[in-house]
């Protein structure tokens, strides 16, 4: 699902986009049908309810008629669009302030004095199999991420789950990319422990 | 990442120069990022495999930190089916008309 990588532009995207460039109505509205859809699944990903990914996908289809003209073509259409509602959705979420997170055991690893690391008994239980034949079980995972702190949720969505390099992240979220490194392995430690505290 | 000496240089950094032959549990675990991104240098990655290597521990560490990423991948996996939602007609009228509204 890496859509952050430069693709080389279609034809079909060339001259939509020259369309757009032109003003042309119909252009417009085909980009809104044809990608909207698509834009909802991401904006729904980072937005707790249906009335604030709606938003989202209305924000970023206002940035990108505005930045049309911009578009420079080293990346796809839809790609551009990708990043333009993810841009949205992080933006919506700065808006919308704090949200309730799961209180799980936030410690980092254990390690003794020599820096040998203290054993638990922990161990993750769900299988990716269950996750195949059971969308209950994808659910589960999924809220768990949900209910992860704010910035730890952004960078397992941006890196793990939308396919963003370190870099990409980087920008989207204005920080180091020290930050980001740093900050994905809190994430991912913190998904760790919240997936090895249950039991399937 | 920080594994700082008093240099302000990290442990694998210093392996560059052959001065450490191997890293302990902790240091392994601060360059686990950069080992999964495949961002250590060919010497940064002997050492941080030798580890692995040996010690059963932070194996199964990175097992399970491996596995919760793949999990919540897998969380994200539609099956092949559409990744598009329903788009409501009053949404694409919302953004067709807010279009209009534009300088």
């Amino acid at each position: 699902m890496d859509l952050s990588k430069k693709v080389e532009i279609s034809t079909n995207d060339i001259q939509l986009v020259e369309q757009l460039k032109h003003g042309d109505t119909d252009s417009f509205e085909y980009l809104v049908r044809e990608y909207g859809g698509y834009m909802l699944a991401i904006a729904k990903r980072y937005l707790h309810n249906d009335a604030d990914a709606q938003d989202t996908v209305q924000d970023a289809y206002i940035r990108a008629f505005q930045a049309i003209h911009n578009f420079k073509g080293h990346s796809s259409i839809k790609s551009w669009l990708h990043r333009i509602t993810v841009n949205s959705a992080l933006m919506k979420l700065r808006a919308n302030g704090r949200r309730p997170v799961e209180l799980i055991d936030d410690s980092p690893s254990l390690f003794d004095g020599n820096g040998k690391r203290i054993e638990t008994n922990s161990e993750i239980t769900l299988s990716i199999e269950d996750l195949a034949i059971d969308a209950n079980k994808q659910w589960l995972v999924k809220a768990k991420i949900d209910l992860l702190p704010i910035t730890s949720r952004n960078l397992l969505l941006l890196r793990d789950i939308e396919g963003y390099s370190t870099e990409e992240t980087s920008e989207l979220l204005n920080i180091s990319i020290a930050a980001v490194k740093t900050g994905l392995h809190r994430a991912r430690q913190r998904l760790k422990k919240s997936l090895e505290s249950e039991r399937y | 990442m920080k594994i700082n000496n008093e240099n302000g240089k990290n442990k694998l950094e210093l392996k560059n120069d052959m001065t450490i032959q191997s890293i302990n549990c902790q240091e392994f675990e601060e360059f686990i990022i950069d080992f999964l991104d495949s961002n250590l240098s060919s010497m940064q990655q002997n050492i941080f495999l030798k580890h692995l290597n040996e010690c059963p521990s932070c194996k199964r560490y990175l097992e399970d930190y491996q596995k919760s990423v793949k999990l919540s991948q897998a969380a994200f996996d539609n099956k092949g089916e559409s990744d598009y939602e329903a788009m409501p007609e009053e949404l694409v009228q919302a953004i067709l008309a807010a279009r209009k509204k534009l300088p």
